[in-house]
């Protein structure tokens, strides 16, 4: 086990460093020049090499990038080109707001989708199926930044209600910062919940076709034992690694959430610096995005190996 | 594999006795799926006729802003004066061509690939399989906004990396499958008789895949519509004037809401839809068409 945990961490590195190299490389090929569109159309020559010499991009390429990594491994995440300040000041003040809506999210999502998947289930071809089955339909075809709109824009129609407009830290107003951030996430979650919900419900049907459920229903059993242990520890594993996988999901929801309900966190941050073509931002944060994706991944992998026994750590 | 047998006849067939038969048939077994099918009917007729059923150019701006619905503009009109019906007809071309065009292109590329690192294993196979270990590591919205910086934005460009996203999601599939078809006998009985590598994957193999591939553009269909309406409402995605749903919910339309609430519901319902319309029929055919998902899916 602890030798099966250290080769997928030592793999770790290699395929993130390759991923780094690869956006340094994109982000560097584009046509127009950034240090240019950052000083403005009046600059003149001598100002733009200027900038380029102290930003280190007067250098070749390969010698741009282990000076980057090297900065990086320092924990000096570089500045933006376009606000001139320090990213990495900007991404800890941003990091609460994305990493609140990633939890809430992540919560509703897991709860929606297994139990009514479960549900869908049980209940196989019965109303609630059906009910269940063209609700999570319906609620992925509404897309996000839709549904988030209206979420908007009727409620102040309606009954002229504003949600909270600040962002409040929940640690001083637990009370406002829950009641700015529930509606939007419990939305954007519906849109995450409804292929878990798919996956469950698939995932259950083929554990319940198992001779083993029938010979534990032919012993007599009551449907709430086979169910309860017989069934969900089967489903569970299965389960747990689509959770895994839907993080990268999840972080373009959060984007978009950001984006919509004008929210400063991480995903908002990449938008507008994408917008204002600001590279060091993007090459950062594409990082940050990589890093907690592949996280995500080694936790499926992790939780695999502790979950079943059956799985051999090669 | 006999329901799409039945699918099939009964919509080439026509003329059989049966075919009503087999008409309700189909209809009774998949009741999500033709419903699906109705709605992607209309809104592929309502793209190829959008000339004859807009009543005005959609990039026109000579009307009244924000006009309310009325006999000369049934949707009102937007906050730069064009026609909000006018712009929801002709959305569905953008739409529509974007989404079929990139998830086709996707799962060409797909499927090529995964029949070359499955067939040839060795080096192409690890080459393949890194690259889209690779690029399957960032969300695929930062992805796309890694293309729209590197290439600029504009139709091309949502195509383009809409494709490429695809491409890689779909290599892992068509790979396995082509990994477990070739060791089989027919493929050995081929290769005696002398067919050459390329003859045995897009002859042999690839007729062996191909359900796979169309549950793969199936799959892939509605997350690119949605991706080109997502790009599009943050307002780097179709470039204006072009009409396009998302475009036409971004940006400040939402403010003018009380005012004109067609603005947004106009383009935010034809987009959900669409995609409701695809999605129902995809599954209906991915579970026609894929013996271990029927029933279990939806």
């Amino acid at each position: 086990m602890a030798a099966y945990v250290i080769r997928r961490v030592v793999a770790f590195p290699p395929l993130l460093l390759a991923g780094a190299a690869l956006v340094f490389l994109l982000l560097r090929v584009i046509p127009g020049d950034p240090v240019r569109g950052a000083l403005g159309p009046d600059a003149t020559a001598a100002q733009v090499s200027t900038l380029r010499h102290s930003l280190g991009w007067d250098q070749p390429l390969p010698i741009q990038f282990v000076h980057w990594l090297g900065d990086l491994a320092r924990g000096d995440l570089g500045r933006s080109l376009v606000t001139g300040q320090p990213i990495g000041t900007q991404i800890t003040s941003r990091l609460p707001v994305t990493l609140e809506i990633l939890i809430l999210a992540m919560m509703f999502s897991t709860a929606l989708g297994v139990s009514f998947g479960l549900l869908s289930a049980i209940y196989r071809n019965q109303l609630v199926d059906h009910v269940i089955r063209v609700f999570s339909v319906a609620s992925m075809s509404i897309p996000s930044f839709f549904a988030l709109t209206l979420l908007i824009v009727l409620p102040a129609r309606w009954w002229g209600y504003v949600p909270p407009l600040k962002y409040v830290p929940i640690w001083s107003s637990p009370g406002t910062n829950l009641q700015m951030f529930i509606p939007p996430v419990f939305i954007l979650s519906l849109e995450m919940a409804a292929p878990l919900m798919r996956f469950t419900r698939s995932v259950c049907l083929d554990v319940l076709n198992q001779d083993y459920i029938r010979t534990a229903r032919s012993k007599g059993l009551s449907e709430r034992t086979v169910i309860l242990r017989h069934m969900m520890k089967n489903c569970s594993v299965p389960i747990i690694t689509i959770l895994g996988l839907r993080m990268a999901a999840l972080l373009g929801g959060t984007v978009i959430l950001e984006q919509v309900m004008s929210l400063s966190g991480i995903g908002q941050f990449t938008y507008q610096s994408v917008i204002s073509r600001d590279y060091g931002v993007v090459q950062v944060l594409t990082l940050y995005f990589g890093i907690v994706v592949m996280l995500s991944y080694l936790m499926v992998d992790l939780s695999y190996a502790l979950l079943d026994p059956r799985i051999q750590y090669r | 594999m006999s329901d799409s047998i039945a699918i099939s006849n009964a919509l080439a067939s026509p003329r059989r006795m049966d075919s009503r038969r087999r008409f309700r048939q189909v209809v009774h077994r998949y009741p999500l799926g033709v419903a699906g099918a109705v709605l992607v009917v209309g809104v592929v007729l309502v793209a190829l006729f959008a000339p004859v059923l807009s009543p005005y150019d959609p990039t026109a701006t000579r009307f009244l802003p924000l006009d309310h619905p009325s006999a000369a503009h049934i949707l009102g009109t937007d906050r730069t004066g064009r026609d909000v019906l006018s712009r929801t007809i002709w959305g569905s071309r953008t739409s529509l061509t974007i989404g079929a065009v990139s998830a086709l292109l996707g799962t060409v590329c797909a499927t090529v690939l995964g029949l070359v690192a499955g067939f040839f294993e060795g080096w192409p196979d690890y080459l393949i399989q890194r690259l889209s270990e690779l690029l399957t590591m960032l969300p695929g919205l930062i992805f796309l906004f890694i293309w729209i910086l590197v290439i600029g934005q504009g139709v091309a460009t949502i195509i383009f990396a809409l494709s490429f996203g695809g491409a890689f999601e779909g290599v892992r599939v068509i790979r396995g499958s082509v990994l477990s078809e070739k060791r089989k006998d027919y493929v050995d009985a081929a290769r005696a008789m002398g067919a050459g590598n390329a003859r045995l994957m897009f002859r042999h193999i690839l007729p062996n895949v191909e359900s796979l591939v169309v549950i793969l553009a199936t799959l892939r269909l509605p997350g690119v519509i949605l991706a080109e309406a997502t790009l599009s409402f943050l307002g780097i995605g179709v470039p204006p004037p072009l009409p396009s749903w998302g475009a036409d919910l971004g940006g400040v339309a939402r403010t003018y809401f009380q005012e004109q609430p067609y603005i947004v519901l106009a383009p935010g319902l034809a987009l959900s839809l669409t995609v409701l319309g695809v999605s129902l029929f995809g599954d209906a055919i991915r579970d026609a068409l894929d013996p271990r998902t029927r029933n279990t899916m939806m």
